[in-house]
């Protein structure tokens, strides 16, 4: 149950996670912002007088701290959420501050400089105030120590990150997880064609776009790479491969309870990448001629000839996909071009839309949670299938020895309406292997299958067992109890295991 | 200004881009506009040729989008192509023996039959006369005129509908948000997750031919409000019909929608007059539909409605709940009450996550178009988010207290309506500026009444804004966009294109009586009684479901254990058809009664024949059985004759069936009228055309 805590406790620490990175990166690009698109509009206004441009410059101070503050209190929060988790996090956080720290924008006088010592002042503050609310546990209960062998077990095999499969269970060792690592297919696909496509682009030249959100400054050669280096380390370091470095570190391993914990900090680099793929794909066939440059391979239809009363003149800028790569990182600034420009969002609507349904659709069909409105036993013996039914008890009568008689009298719970009819197996064996008894039967004799159980039904069920005369005598039995398939032979999980062993 | 735009025109024709519009100058040019079509040819890629339609051969534009249609319409109809049939669909095994029993009438002769004479184990329903008959007709004329079997016939109308009801959108859609938008459209509106439930899971045949009926009256009757003429209300009259015929539950649960959209369009044009176009519409599709909606809602009084209200068709414990909205499991099974359907192999509520999410951009990304449109679209998502309320358990006071809202039996019928909304929103996604969408036709007849309105308005201008209305229209927007997402709404519905084929059970197939009879019992369908049987003793089998059943055919509906056959009683069965039997008989003297096995409904006559399949020389009263079935008993005369039971039509049906004749009628004069008036007005209305500047330049 722990374990399914953690996982249950991921989509608030994945909120909390994204929002430091976004505090992060807004807090250090601030003022790249202001003169990236915004001050690249506002600059016609800006020339007419004075206290048209003060006011911007106003605005950054309060959004400086404003965006410092958040980063603070996010990664204390973070901190105070899953500490190890966000001591990894507060590393990449400090990594990107620093990266963005060689980004020198174009000389504006006041403010130069600040918006670096403002980043890093936050995350500091964060670490500490962190730290602090931390202190009377640490104090308490000290660091922990972390299970090598066991945080071993659970290190993702490669393949796992790019497996379809989909399941509810916990984390078992070895590869036949019933939880899934995938990294996503359409992010992963989006998040390549953003570094090919977005990474040739910045090459050519950067746009205020890239900027602001790639960080790359005047090293663009560095431009791209930054993001996906963050998710290919934090993939490669849940993974079997990266086994010996942990080994070598194994006091990192204490951060995690499982290695592929890391993989929810990639998530916010793999959805920036992804809604940098949109953009380059608006980029690459919407024709933007303001640079002088227009696509190599335009596909007809996007954008229509600058006439009208609604088509877009020549030149303009085409927001929606940055609103997309905005939305898909939770940025709410991102979205500002978005509502500029209505002639852009007319062209761009389309491929907007298609994008974002095919975000969703690449994890629709996977949004089934196992809901049960039925109230779980407070301890029950075990939880089989995918929280399918639990065993409540198992009370066991009899001796066992040759030609000796085991009953088990079992009391069922059915979690969730069943589809399959699973049989229930209750075998008497010793620690080698051995199996000298056992019973193979649906409940109640076959009159109650699985697949007509209610939700929340207890079935009460006896299973009874004659040993084999050349059982041996005052072994170690033991009873084995569970469920399979009868059609496959597959055994339902319960937990780590596929049986329950009932103690005589 | 005129090389700058020309450069712009070079770069995007080596772009293979849309140009511009040529200037007039460029239109005396010696090039002239027939070499610009050239080009368009020339440098339009392939793909563009074939949907852009460019140039002269605009026309094809619009075909190709039905090219297109029809062929992912095909995709969406590739499971019932599979053979076999889908014996375990909730309908599957109701649309194979409704067309089994329509048959028997057209064996008899009888078209337009109302009464089956072997649903309720062979006591016969009037089955036709509550149930929309037009989808099973066309299932008949499958079998009958196209040799397919009772399973193949309801596969074709299945697929056939779905088919049609894409088109059908595409045609609503094209009408005000431009083809692309259409074709957005009608792929959605075919693709839609509550469609493919109608079809694969429930086999609801009348339903699913309605869906292709609901698009064409929405299409109508904003024609009737936005420029009324005969063609939009004859159109709008019809469509309407057919909804009536097809399905009277569909009629019910969609007119008041249809009424509200007609009242705000009628609204929004802010004049009265339109009323009028509508309001004949509407009034023409009563008349068409009378023969059939009139018996249905007086007789309704007649047969024994808890049957299908009480129990299990309880409305409030079948609410769709939340969740189930946007659940992407998928299930074969009936509608369970509580959240578990699908968890439990149910069939499935959800709204189609591309569907529902395009729409929601559609709804947010309105205010980029026109005023009018934009206000359309916030009305259809209004009508959206009411249907889907309909569906949830939030309205349930609703279901309790607004009259017609529980007619729909189960909430989520109400699906129906939020899928028309689902598919056109995200068509706006695609929808073209408002010069690209009218036809050419609409847009000659509008600049006609602008310039004819506004006298003082210089006509030479309006003239060739809409020449250039024109060609916006042949240069269609192109098409890669609704393509994109035309894709990701197939992609999107395409784990859900499966049908359970499998061969029948014993008790359900293969088609015949003894199978009829066993599936009745079995299900306890198709076994609807009169009001006048006892409900408590309604029948679960039958002496006629017995000689069935054992193999032998039934060749009279007398209940002969009524009949003493001696010199008092004796009777003789000369004849029997679906609505008639002959019968010899030889009463001593008077107070012999014969009973039949069929429930006594208004309707059944009985007639003395001049002699063995006579002419009717005097009418006998028919009684109505004083027992728990209630069976037809005529009282025969003394000595013997022939008599002929059948099943007629009452004044009201005959009253009802002239008011559609009537109507035919006058839409045949309307017709034919407007083949022979249209020359007279032309000459009154038209206005000479001038030509185009760029001609009379080069002139």
């Amino acid at each position: 149950m722990e374990r399914g805590g953690s996982v249950r406790d991921r989509p608030q620490q994945g909120t909390i996670f994204r929002t430091v990175v976004h505090a992060g990166r807004a807090a250090t690009a601030d003022e790249k912002n202001s003169l990236g698109p915004v001050s690249d509009r506002a600059r016609p206004g800006m020339e007419r007088g004075g206290s048209v441009r003060d006011r911007p410059q106003q605005g950054t101070i309060f959004r400086t701290v404003g965006l410092t503050i958040g980063l603070a209190v996010a990664l204390a929060a973070a901190l105070w959420t899953q500490a190890g988790l966000a001591l990894w996090l507060a590393v990449l956080v400090l990594g990107y501050i620093l990266a963005l720290k060689d980004l020198r924008p174009t000389p504006v006088g006041r403010g130069q400089g600040q918006p670096f010592g403002a980043a890093l002042f936050g995350w500091l503050g964060g670490l500490t105030l962190g730290a602090l609310g931390l202190l009377p546990l640490l104090l308490r209960r000290g660091l922990g120590s972390g299970d090598w062998p066991t945080f071993a077990d659970h290190l993702v095999y490669p393949h796992q990150l790019l497996l379809a499969g989909w399941g509810n269970g916990p984390s078992i060792p070895g590869p036949d997880d019933t939880l899934t690592f995938q990294l996503g297919l359409v992010a992963c696909g989006l998040a390549v064609l953003g570094i090919v496509l977005g990474q040739r682009q910045a090459l050519v030249t950067l746009s205020p776009f890239d900027k602001l959100t790639c960080a790359c400054g005047p090293g663009a050669g560095r431009a791209g790479f930054c993001h996906p280096v963050v998710v290919l380390i934090l993939a490669f370091l849940s993974t079997t491969l990266a086994a010996p470095l942990w080994k070598l570190a194994p006091f990192l391993a204490r951060t995690l309870t499982y290695p592929w914990q890391l993989l929810l900090l990639a998530g916010p680099w793999l959805a920036w990448l992804a809604g940098l793929g949109g953009r380059a794909l608006q980029s690459r066939y919407v024709p933007d001629t303001s640079a002088g440059r227009g696509p190599s391979t335009a596909l007809p239809g996007l954008v229509r000839p600058g006439r009208g009363r609604t088509g877009a003149t020549a030149g303009e800028k085409q927001p929606g996909l940055e609103a997309l790569a905005g939305l898909l990182i939770g940025g709410r600034n991102r979205l500002k071009p978005l509502v500029r420009s209505r002639r852009g969002i007319f062209r761009t609507v389309p491929l907007f839309a298609s994008l974002i349904a095919l975000a969703l659709l690449g994890s629709y069909g996977d949004l089934q949670p196992p809901t049960s409105a039925v109230p779980v036993a407070d301890a029950p013996v075990a939880v089989f299938g995918n929280n399918e039914i639990i065993l409540l008890s198992a009370t066991p009568a009899g001796a066992p020895g040759p030609g000796g008689q085991i009953t088990v009298l079992a009391r069922w719970q059915a979690l969730r309406p069943l589809a399959q009819d699973y049989t229930v197996f209750f075998h008497v064996a010793t620690p080698d292997g051995a199996v000298w008894g056992q019973q193979d039967i649906m409940p109640q004799g076959g009159q109650l299958p699985t697949s007509q159980w209610r939700p929340g039904q207890v079935v009460a069920d006896q299973y009874q067992v004659r040993l084999r005369p050349d059982a041996p005598v005052g072994a170690d039995y033991r009873y084995l109890l569970g469920l399979y398939q009868w059609q496959t032979g597959q055994r339902l999980r319960a937990g780590t295991d596929d049986k329950v062993v009932v103690t005589p | 200004m005129t090389d700058e735009r020309q450069t712009t025109n070079d770069e995007r024709r080596t772009l293979w881009l849309p140009t511009e519009p040529a200037t007039n100058d460029e239109r005396s040019s010696v090039v002239g506009h027939w070499s610009l079509v050239l080009h368009h040819l020339v440098t339009l890629s392939p793909f563009d040729k074939l949907t852009c339609a460019c140039g002269p051969g605009a026309g094809r534009a619009g075909s190709c989008h039905l090219v297109l249609i029809l062929l992912f319409g095909l995709v969406v109809i590739a499971p019932l192509l599979r053979p076999g049939y889908f014996w375990g669909a909730h309908d599957a095994r109701h649309d194979v023996y409704f067309i089994f029993e329509y048959d028997k009438s057209v064996q008899d002769g009888i078209w337009f039959p109302r009464w089956s004479p072997d649903f309720a184990f062979g006591y016969g329903y009037p089955f036709f006369i509550v149930y929309g008959p037009l989808a099973t007709f066309v299932g008949e004329l499958f079998h009958h005129f196209g040799g397919l079997g009772y399973e193949a016939s309801v596969k074709a109308v299945l697929g056939l509908s779905i088919l049609l009801s894409g088109l059908a959108m595409y045609g609503f859609a094209r009408s005000w948000l431009g083809r692309p938008a259409g074709l957005v459209a009608a792929v959605a509106y075919m693709t839609i997750p509550y469609h493919l439930v109608d079809t694969y899971v429930r086999a609801a045949l009348a339903e699913s031919v309605a869906l292709v009926f609901l698009p064409l009256a929405l299409w109508g009757f904003r024609e009737t409000v936005r420029r009324p003429r005969l063609t939009a209300i004859l159109g709008a009259a019809t469509a309407y019909a057919a909804i009536m015929w097809t399905s009277n539950l569909v009629a019910v649960v969609f007119t008041p929608g249809l009424m509200l959209y007609v009242g705000v369009l009628i609204f929004w044009k802010l004049r009265p007059l339109p009323l009028i176009a509508p309001a004949l519409a509407l009034a023409l599709g009563f008349g068409l539909s009378a023969a059939f909606f009139v018996p249905a809602l007086l007789e309704q009084k007649y047969i024994n409605q808890a049957q299908w209200f009480g129990a299990y068709y309880n409305p409030l414990q079948h609410f769709v709940y939340f969740h189930q909205l946007f659940n992407p499991g998928w299930g074969f099974g009936i509608s369970q009450p509580g959240p578990d359907d699908v968890a439990q192999g149910s069939l499935s509520y959800q709204l189609g996550a591309v569907p529902a999410l395009l729409a929601l951009i559609g709804l947010a990304t309105a205010g980029r178009l026109d005023r009018g449109r934009r206000r359309e679209l916030w009305f259809w998502g209004v009508w959206a988010g009411a249907s889907i309320v309909l569906t949830l358990g939030i309205s349930t006071l609703v279901w309790r207290h607004v009259p017609l809202i529980p007619y729909a039996q189960f909430p989520w019928r109400y699906l129906m309506l939020a899928i028309l909304p689902l598919s056109i929103l995200p068509g706006a996604l695609v929808a073209g500026r408002k010069s690209q969408v009218a036809g050419r036709k609409s847009q000659v007849a509008d600049h006609r009444s602008q310039v004819a309105d506004d006298a003082t308005q210089d006509t030479h201008h309006a003239i060739r804004d809409m020449r250039y209305a024109i060609r916006d229209t042949r240069c269609t927007p192109c098409q890669w966009p609704a393509l994109i997402l035309v894709a990701l709404l197939l992609l999107g519905s395409y784990p859900y294109l499966k049908v359970e084929m499998r061969p029948p059970t014993s008790e359900q197939g293969p088609v015949s009586y003894a199978a009829l009879m066993r599936f009745q019992r079995t299900s306890n369908e198709m076994t609807g009684v009169t009001a006048w049987v006892d409900p408590e003793q309604i029948p679960t089998w039958s002496p006629l479901a017995d000689e069935w059943v054992a193999g032998r055919d039934v060749t009279t509906r007398v209940d002969y254990s009524r009949v003493p056959q001696n010199r008092a009683l004796a009777v003789n069965a000369e004849g029997m058809s679906s609505a008639a039997e002959e019968v010899w008989y030889h009463a001593d003297g008077p107070g012999q009664t014969i009973t039949f096995n069929r429930f006594w409904y208004p309707g059944w006559n009985a007639y003395l024949l001049d002699g063995r399949h006579g002419r009717p020389v005097q009418r006998l009263v028919v009684e109505r059985e004083n027992g728990p079935l209630a069976r037809v008993v005529v009282p025969v005369p003394a000595g013997e004759g022939y008599i002929l039971l059948r099943f007629e039509d009452t004044p009201l049906r005959a009253a009802a069936r002239w008011i559609t004749f009537g109507t035919v009628g006058l839409i045949g004069l309307a017709l034919a009228g407007r083949l022979v008036i249209p020359t007279i007005l032309r000459k009154q209305i038209t206005l000479p055309l001038p030509r185009a500047p760029g001609r009379r330049g080069r002139r």
